[in-house]
Formats: structure tokens, C-alpha cells, sequence
């Protein structure tokens, strides 16, 4: 039987910022808008990636340099999780600390 | 550095498995993306270090790791305690400082070696200086010319000590039971 865990603050904090950018971020700015560090970041990206609540995808556009850079956004499994987690008073109480 | 960091990074992505590496190649991508080496070097020191404890945690576990680290920690405390000691002038704080560290480089190298087995002697000692504590607080000893008071809140402290490193050992072990990899 699996359990459910709350999502720790660090997790919260990333889907907070995913939600205020609707056209995604990459990892950077993510890093930048989260304070997180990159170490942090990453793991915890794959994993919500992996559950399906955040999608990546490669950055596109004729004004791009450099090589294939990731672009992270929340998707609506992602979304629906969030607003289950306000209901449940979890996101406000644990991005406050 | 950079290209150093980039490299280990790379070597870590080969000693992981699949499901623990997928994040390493998008660091590594957005990595080339961030202008200022000093920026580039934290961004790339932070992900190495990621992925260093992901790969020990792999190989060897959480407990395995955590013991390690707990018992480094402590054989630095027995080297820094050596170091300072001879400053102490006091003697009976010299003498009581000095006792103790056998105490505390039996439990690092017993936390390197058996996590139980330093849980053990951990409450060994707690019990130990329990009854040293009881004992030393009789009339007998409390007449006698001895900094007795002194020598029940340095048994205290040692007990108050093990205690925590009681606790750490505990939680390593319920760390190790629990799988905190799978946590969000």
C-alpha cells in the first residue's frame, strides 16, 4: 500500500512559482524565483515530472542560442493537486515557514 | 571548475541508476545557459553535491551514510577535544575533559562500525552516569573535598550527549526503513 506524504516546503515553493508563470520556466529562473539551490531543484523537478504534475519540454523559438535548454510547466494534474493541497491547508501553512 | 564540475556530473550520471540520473542532464543543459562562472561554478557545485549524496545513498543507503557521517563528526569533536584540552588549567576540568574522550571515540568508531551495538553502549553510559549522578549526590561524597558539583553536571552534560546521538542513531534507522527517496 503506498501513503500519501505531504509535499515538503521546498516542492511547495516550486509549484507556487510554476503556477504564477503560466508559459513555464526554465531551470534557472526557477532556481532565481524559488531560492532554492540547484541541487534542490532538480531532483524534486524529476519527481514532480515523473508523477505527472509538471511537464518539461524543450525551449523553442528562432531567438534561442546555446544549446536545448528545459522549459517547466504545471499541468493540470498539477494544478488540480495544488488546489487539493489549499483545501486541505497544507500550501499556506507550509510556504509560510 | 566548471568543466571539472561538468565532468563529475557526467560520471555521476553513469553510476546511477536510470530513474535517479534524469535530472543530472537537464542541470548539466541549463548549466551552459548561465552567464558568470561564479554563477555557473555554485550552479554546478550545488547539482554535484546532489548527486554525490544520491550515489552514496544508492550504493550504500541512508543509515550506512548517515552512521558514516555521524561517526566522522564525532572522531572531529575526539581530535578537537585533544587539541584544546591541554589549554584547560584548571585541573580537575582537564582531568574530567580528558576522561571522557575514550568515551566518545568508542561511540564514533562503534557508530562507523554497528549502529546497534553504539546504541547500546550509548545507553550503557546513559545508565552510568544515571547512577554516578545518584550516588555522588550522598551525604558521604557531598561532605568530602571534592568538586562533586562540578563533576554531577559534567556527568549530566555526558548523559545529555549520548542522549542525542541515541536519538540520531534511532532516527538513521527509521530514515533507512522509511525511503525517504520517494517522498515529494
Amino acid at each position: 500500500m503506498t501513503r500519501f506524504r505531504k509535499p515538503s516546503s521546498s516542492t511547495l515553493k516550486i509549484l507556487e512559482c510554476l503556477r504564477a508563470a503560466p508559459n513555464g520556466l526554465h531551470g534557472y529562473a526557477l532556481m532565481k524565483a524559488s531560492g532554492l539551490a540547484s541541487g534542490t531543484l532538480y531532483p524534486i523537478l524529476a519527481r514532480l515530472a515523473d508523477r505527472g504534475w509538471l511537464e518539461k519540454a524543450w525551449e523553442t523559438g528562432e531567438d534561442i542560442s546555446g544549446p536545448p535548454r528545459r522549459i517547466y510547466t504545471l499541468t493540470s494534474l498539477g494544478l488540480a493537486q495544488m488546489e487539493s493541497l489549499e483545501t486541505a491547508g497544507t500550501l499556506n501553512a507550509r510556504t509560510a515557514t | 571548475m566548471s568543466a571539472m564540475l561538468d565532468k563529475f556530473l557526467v560520471w555521476a550520471e553513469r553510476h546511477l541508476p536510470e530513474s535517479e540520473r534524469i535530472w543530472i542532464s537537464d542541470l548539466r543543459s541549463e548549466a551552459r545557459h548561465i552567464s558568470g562562472n561564479l554563477s555557473r561554478q555554485r550552479f554546478l557545485w550545488s547539482g554535484a553535491l546532489a548527486a554525490l549524496g544520491q550515489i552514496l545513498r544508492v550504493r550504500f543507503g541512508v543509515q550506512r551514510v548517515g552512521q558514516s557521517l555521524l561517526g566522522v563528526a564525532l572522531l572531529m569533536a575526539c581530535l578537537g577535544g585533544i587539541y584544546i584540552a591541554p589549554s584547560i588549567e584548571n585541573e580537575v576540568v582537564r582531568v574530567s575533559f580528558y576522561s571522557v574522550l575514550p568515551i566518545y571515540a568508542l561511540t564514533a568508531g562503534l557508530a562507523l562500525v554497528n549502529l546497534n551495538l553504539m546504541k547500546r553502549f550509548a545507553i550503557g553510559c546513559i545508565a552510568a552516569l544515571g547512577l554516578f549522578w545518584i550516588i555522588s549526590g550522598l551525604d558521604y561524597f557531598t561532605a568530602l573535598d571534592a568538586p562533586v558539583y562540578f563533576f554531577r553536571a559534567f556527568a549530566v552534560e555526558v548523559a545529555f550527549i549520548m542522549t542525542g546521538l541515541y536519538v540520531a542513531a534511532s532516527y538513521l534507522g527509521w530514515a533507512e526503513e522509511a525511503g525517504d527517496s520517494q517522498s515529494l
